[in-house]
């Protein structure tokens, strides 16, 4: 069976996701590693690229691929498994708001390293929340891929 | 999960309508082929308006088109 358009817009942006946010926290982890606060300045502007990146990207894969299916609406099973999915990004978009609030009030008690500053400055805490919603849009995405494949 | 307890002979009774594709099909119903196809292969239980369109586009009784298998 053929993959319908909808089926092949979230396989794209779950691609897409995951591998520019890698990227991403690949860069974060960098700076983690090197131990200096003033680095974390500079992932702002890499996260910008990310998102102008994702931006194009996604909006050039799907003008081609709907160039390449037939015309398709949302129907009630579209909706339904988009439905069943979001539920699995909302407890995933939780437990990372929960832990990243846990981190930034407690983390300082365990703080061998002495990296606090590092890790509790205001960047780093919003690289926390980023990977949680990115965490969550992957998972949703991977979801409504099994039941699509699978069956609802 | 994948696997419902309702079944249907939906495919066998496009065939009897003139060969019905799964397209011709869906587009009377008003839902995608690949639901009609996940119809087809209990791979979706439809709602009880799509199962109704089904029976009306082929012109038999729901209970002709679905099915209903308890554990």
């Amino acid at each position: 069976m053929d993959w319908s358009f909808q089926e092949k817009s979230i396989c794209g942006s779950l691609v897409v996701t995951a591998g520019l946010f890698s990227y991403y926290f690949l860069k974060v982890f960098e700076v983690l590693a090197s131990g200096t606060s003033s680095a974390v300045y500079g992932l702002p502007f890499v996260l910008i690229g990310v998102i102008i990146a994702m931006v194009v990207v996604e909006v050039v894969y799907h003008v081609l691929i709907a160039l390449r299916s037939e015309p398709e609406t949302e129907d009630e099973r579209d909706r339904l498994i988009e439905a069943r999915a979001t539920r699995y990004s909302y407890f995933v978009l939780v437990a990372g708001c929960v832990t990243t609030v846990g981190h930034a009030m407690f983390a300082g008690f365990f703080d061998a390293a002495g990296q606090a500053d590092l890790l509790h400055g205001p960047i780093m805490i919003a690289n926390f929340i980023i990977l949680s919603f990115v965490l969550a849009e992957v998972v949703g995405f991977a979801m409504q891929l099994y039941y699509y494949r699978r069956g609802i | 999960m994948a696997r419902c307890h309702i079944r249907n002979n939906i495919r066998e009774l496009r065939a009897l309508a003139d060969n019905m594709t799964q397209q011709d099909l869906a587009d009377q119903v008003g839902v995608t082929r690949q639901t009609i196809f996940a119809i087809e292969k209990e791979k979706y239980s439809p709602s009880l308006e799509v199962a109704f369109r089904i029976a009306t586009v082929l012109g038999v009784s729901l209970d002709e088109v679905f099915t209903f298998e308890p554990n």
